[in-house]
């Protein structure tokens, strides 16, 4: 006997019998019907379904047998399914192989055996359809075929039952109740338990996974040796597996597989997997998976199990996926009635911190979180943003920190500091998770005691692409998933919106009540006007205006102001509106006369802009002022008058004024005078700077002006040349002042006086009076010296009346001559041409040579001149022609009005660094009231008394001039006891001593 | 010491000519010839051999300082001293005219009484030196 040989694809073979799930199952009529039509159709005693086991064979179905298996290493069908045809063996006894075979030589005394190969779904022999006799018998060709058609009808019955396992499998799994009256949870449970039994294996799951956590959603296993929420870390599980195949993927014996050293199996030892990613709403969700310790062997994992599983997770991800769905329209439901709780807070309340703070609830509430803010992103003054919070969850944990909460939550706290995860969000504008935040590094700051914060949400809050602020939410039992901060989006954008809406209203409370007061400070009067219905409200102040009282003018309508609106400015009101109206102006600004109530006409200007539109476009609301602009319109008139006025001098002065840049000296302005002074046209003399027309020489006197100019605000009046057109130069006297334009540029105005004329006047006066004393001196000296030798008997004795009258001609040609020598004197004085000759003199010799000079003239009087001697030398530098001149003129006049036999006392004494010299007379002295007037020309106390004592009234005025261009002072005093004092003051000079005196000395 | 005797005095306005005269012959006793103009002094001089000329200054044609610059370039005549009479006495004025060859300059208007001492005192002064 030989026993049947194993097959090389043996374990594939048996994992495919296995997977039939037909072994050691009870009796079915689908493959009995099937034998019993073999065995009567080929008349046979047996007709069997045998199946090849490991060991044995065994029979799904048997017809005429008793026995439900024999051992494999005796059977007929081990040899048959080595081959793919029909197995005969027509004869028992004539075949080496069978012929001692126990089951030929004993019961069932096999004689004839057929067997035509079962092949599994998979297409492995898995045991045959054979028919068996005691009797020896012939099986030819069409019997073959025969037997293979029936064994094709078994082989169909043997899928029909994985096919019906399956799908009695598949009827269970919509049995389980999904509606949305049964929870999810348990829904889920149902489906892993069928998909445990369906494939035989003690443990399922279905896993959330997030980043890298993998969290056990719903779980079946033996006797509850896990939990629904376990977590653990995705790459602790084979699950890391499944997504990085991203299929579907089964193990059968993990030992044996190349993921023998993967953490999950060292920890749990789960030898058989089959596991696949679910999806739901588009994204990866988790998985869903399927283990045993068992490893799977020999049958493993099938195609069935494939397709079981994949079907399985479709119906999971979509139940998850309902789920999600309703859970996310839950929560944005929750959002929505949030945002919509929130507006309509905003809305009815003004108190905003109110409004946020219940918003604020709403979302810890739904987020399960613990603590929370809302705060708006401000930038203080050197532009670093900081939060400060609309509202914050109270989580003071000491007295400090609740002092600090109730002293600063109405206005809202302040947070500056950015090191933290508050300033992530503030500095980024990203948002920020952290369910580990112990362990963050972005979770600086916290103060001491402050309670502990174990998760962390921090979303942005814009308004628009602005970042207006933020939402903080803390310590939510699960932590916080990426997915809420996405469901909490559209919740805050309102939140934006409203922070932005609270901005505004706050921006805009602030500016009406400014508004308010502005219009309170500034008494404009207001109106509104209803264009469509002629309605109008003005305030008090619009009526007070124009003189009356609100009450006065009521019925208000618009006839109220138009029946008092200046007939001759309807054309400017008129036009104004049509182009306000029409978009072509975008305010209404006009300027118009008002009927007041006392009969004069008031200037109103009238400011405003329509509001509000119909809906055909047509303008219905108008709002705006009206100020009195009577007084600014007077102040205008007045301006331009005097504008005019000042315009006309500047043209029509006959001096030349300029205005001048003081920056660059550039003319700016020049009148008329001035172009025909330089002969430039007003464009060139425009284009010039005044250092252009100005000769050179000039430069030092122009700085030391310009200085005057700066720090003084004005200068001059200063001499200077200016250069005309022809090149010639002509002389002016300038002065000025400085002033600023509104721009704050500098601006000299500067009157520049041409004085040629005047010089040519002037000089020809001189030359005039020149000429003429000339030219009277020349007749004089020959009357005065023909008088003089008639006088002194050069022609002959005279008879004494003779003598008397020549005496007097005599007297009175010696007048003549002195005034013309003095007009003289004075003229060459004015015009700077008398020549000063300083020189050191001894004082008292000198005054002694003029007393001794004037002694003659005074003995004429009968006067005597007496010097008093000082006891020390005095040199003062003068020239002795001129001191002797003018004290000469002071001792004539002292002899002139001494009284006959009188003194007259001239004295030198010391005034500190001065020295005086003083001609004292007894006279009568100079009444008060002439003092001041002494020393001006032509000036005499008396017009009588220089016919009585002569002078030409011009020897004081000279004398003056002298003393001041000999550095020199000349004044005058009562002499005391009576009399007239005049004194001349003088530097005196140190006297360098010789050297041989400074030896000696 | 030579005296001063002969004077020629050189004026154009007559009358102050003769109070001069009176005053040079009358009051101060000198031999004195009248010249009404430059070009009469020129051409009387080498006649008369003043010792002292008293030119005026200013004179119609020619004027004092010409006179002089005529008289300097007539050997004859180049060595008599000259004083000039003129109301222009500045010191600069003054010293112009001693440049030119003057040996002093009167003041005009001049007193009558005292003219002789003056020109006597000027002619001391000039002959000491």
């Amino acid at each position: 006997m030989r026993s049947p040989a194993i097959p090389d694809n043996e374990v594939e073979r048996m994992r495919s019998l296995y997977a039939t799930g037909l072994l050691d199952t009870g009796p079915d009529e689908r493959f009995d019907r099937l034998t019993r039509i073999a065995r009567c159709g080929f008349g046979v005693q047996i007709a069997l379904v045998s199946l090849v086991d490991r060991n044995r064979q065994w029979f799904k179905s048997r017809q005429g047998l008793e026995a439900s298996e024999t051992p494999r290493d005796i059977s007929f069908c081990g040899h048959a399914i080595l081959q793919p045809e029909v197995f005969v063996v027509e004869d028992t006894l004539q075949d080496p192989r069978f012929a001692d075979n126990p089951l030929v030589t004993g019961q069932p005394e096999i004689r004839f055996y057929a067997g035509a190969p079962l092949r599994s779904a998979d297409g492995f022999p898995i045991g045959t359809l054979c028919v068996i006799d005691s009797q020896p018998r012939a099986f030819p060709e069409n019997d073959c075929q025969a037997l293979r058609d029936l064994a094709d009808c078994v082989e169909e019955e043997i899928g029909k039952n994985l096919r019906q396992r399956y799908y009695r499998a598949l009827e269970a799994l919509a049995a389980i109740r999904t509606d949305s009256r049964s929870d999810l949870q348990s829904c889920l449970r149902e489906g892993l338990t069928l998909g445990c039994e369906y494939l035989r294996l003690p443990f399922g799951i279905i896993s959330a996974i997030d980043q890298d956590t993998y969290t056990v959603q719903v779980q079946v296993s033996p006797e509850d040796t896990q939990q629904d929420g376990q977590t653990f870390s995705l790459a602790s599980t084979y699950c890391s597996l499944t997504l990085k195949a991203n299929r579907i993927l089964a193990i059968d014996c993990m030992a044996q597989s190349e993921y023998a050293e993967h953490p999950c199996y060292r920890a749990f030892g789960l030898e058989s997997y089959i596991g696949i990613p679910l999806r739901v709403g588009g994204g990866l969700y988790g998985t869903l998976n399927f283990s045993s310790p068992d490893s799977r062997i020999p049958s493993g994992f099938i195609d069935f199990d494939y397709q079981f599983v994949r079907l399985l997770a479709g119906w999971v991800g979509a139940l998850l996926d309902r789920w999600e769905v309703d859970n996310a329209l839950g929560r944005l439901r929750a959002v929505e009635m949030a945002v919509s709780r929130a507006q309509e807070t905003f809305i009815n309340r003004p108190d905003h911190r109110q409004a946020f703070a219940e918003l604020l609830d709403e979302i810890l509430q739904f987020t399960q979180s613990e603590y929370g803010f809302i705060g708006e992103i401000l930038k203080d003054p050197d532009g670093q943003p900081y939060l400060k919070t609309n509202t914050i969850t109270n989580l003071a944990w000491d007295d400090a920190s609740r002092a600090f909460y109730e002293d600063n939550i109405a206005e809202g706290l302040e947070f500056r500091n950015l090191d933290n995860l508050f300033g992530h969000v503030i500095t980024t504008g990203q948002s920020v998770l952290s369910n580990d935040l112990p362990q963050d590094p972005r979770s600086a700051g916290v103060p001491q005691g402050h309670p502990i914060i174990h998760s962390f949400l921090g979303l942005p809050i814009h308004h628009g692409n602005r970042l207006v602020g933020m939402l903080g939410l803390a310590n939510r039992p699960d932590g916080y998933l990426e997915s809420l901060a996405r469901e909490l989006r559209p919740l805050l954008r309102t939140v934006g919106q409203l922070m932005e809406a609270s901005r505004v209203q706050r921006q805009q409370r602030e500016s009406e009540r400014r508004l308010e007061s502005v219009i309170e400070a500034t008494d404009i009067g207001t109106w509104e006007w209803n264009v469509q219905t002629g309605e109008v409200i003005l305030n008090e102040r619009w009526a007070d205006i124009v003189g009356y009282r609100l009450a006065e003018l009521e019925p208000l309508s618009i006839e109220t102001w138009s029946r008092l609106v200046h007939p001759d400015d309807w054309v400017g009101v008129e036009q104004m509106q049509r182009l306000h109206f029409s978009g072509e102006l975008p305010y209404y600004d006009v300027t118009f006369r008002m009927s007041h109530k006392l009969g004069d006409w008031v200037w109103i200007q009238a400011r405003g802009r329509v509001m509000s539109w119909t809906d055909d476009g047509q303008p219905l609301l108008m709002s705006g002022t009206h100020s009195d602009i009577s007084q600014r319109k007077a102040a205008e008139l007045k301006l331009t008058e005097s504008e005019a006025r000042l315009r006309g001098l500047f043209e029509l002065s006959p001096v030349g004024i300029a205005l001048i840049e003081f920056g660059t000296g550039r003319f700016v302005e020049v009148n008329d005078a001035l172009v025909e002074s330089t002969g430039f046209s007003r464009n060139e003399l425009q284009g010039f700077s005044y250092w252009d027309i100005t000769p050179t020489g000039y430069e030092a006197e122009d700085v030391q002006q310009r200085e005057t100019l700066l720090t003084q605000g004005k200068y001059g009046p200063f001499e200077k040349e200016y250069v005309r057109r022809d090149g010639s130069h002509f002389p002016v006297i300038l002065h000025g002042m400085l002033i600023e334009d509104h721009s704050g540029r500098r601006l000299i105005w500067s009157i520049i006086e041409d004085i040629t004329e005047r010089k040519r006047l002037a000089t020809m006066q001189r030359q005039f009076v020149s000429t003429v004393s000339h030219e009277l001196r020349t007749p004089l000296t020959a009357i005065s010296a023909a008088l003089s030798m008639v006088d002194k008997g050069v022609g002959g004795a005279l008879p004494a009346k003779a003598g008397d009258m020549v005496g007097l001609a005599l007297r009175n040609s010696e007048r003549l001559t002195d005034l013309i020598n003095d007009i003289l004197d004075m003229e060459k004085l004015v015009a700077g041409m008398m020549p000063i000759t300083l020189e050191s003199q001894e004082l008292e010799p000198l005054l002694a040579r003029i007393l001794a000079d004037n002694r003659t003239y005074a003995e004429r009087f009968g006067v005597q001149c007496v010097l008093e001697s000082s006891p020390s030398a005095t040199v003062v530098a003068v020239d002795p022609k001129r001191f002797t001149q003018v004290i000469t003129n002071l001792l004539s006049n002292a002899i002139k009005f001494s009284p006959a036999d009188g003194t007259v006392q001239v004295t030198i004494s010391s005034q500190g660094e001065q020295v005086r010299v003083s001609v004292a007379d007894r006279g009568e002295g100079v009444p008060e009231h002439f003092h001041d007037r002494l020393f001006s020309a032509f000036a005499q106390a008396d017009g009588s008394d220089s016919r009585q004592v002569g002078g030409t009234g011009l020897g004081l005025a000279i004398s003056k001039q002298l003393m001041e261009r000999m550095d020199g002072v000349i004044g005058y005093c009562d002499t005391p006891g009576g009399g007239a004092t005049f004194y001349v003051d003088l530097p005196r000079q140190i006297i360098q001593p010789a050297n041989g005196e400074q030896e000696q000395l | 010491m030579t005296e001063l005797k002969r004077i020629m005095y050189v004026e154009d306005e007559p009358d102050i000519r003769a109070v001069a005269e009176l005053a040079l012959s009358a009051v101060g006793g000198f031999e004195v010839q009248l010249c009404e103009s430059g070009e009469q002094a020129l051409g009387s001089a080498e006649a008369f051999q003043p010792d002292l000329i008293l030119l005026d200054v200013m004179m119609p044609r020619l004027d004092g300082p010409e006179t002089l610059q005529a008289l300097r370039k007539n050997p004859m005549l180049a060595s008599i001293p000259v004083a000039f009479m003129t109301a222009k006495v500045q010191p600069s004025e003054v010293e112009a005219y001693k440049a030119l060859g003057a040996i002093d300059v009167i003041a005009k208007p001049f007193d009558p009484m005292t003219l002789s001492d003056t020109v006597r005192a000027i002619w001391q002064r000039h002959r000491g030196e």
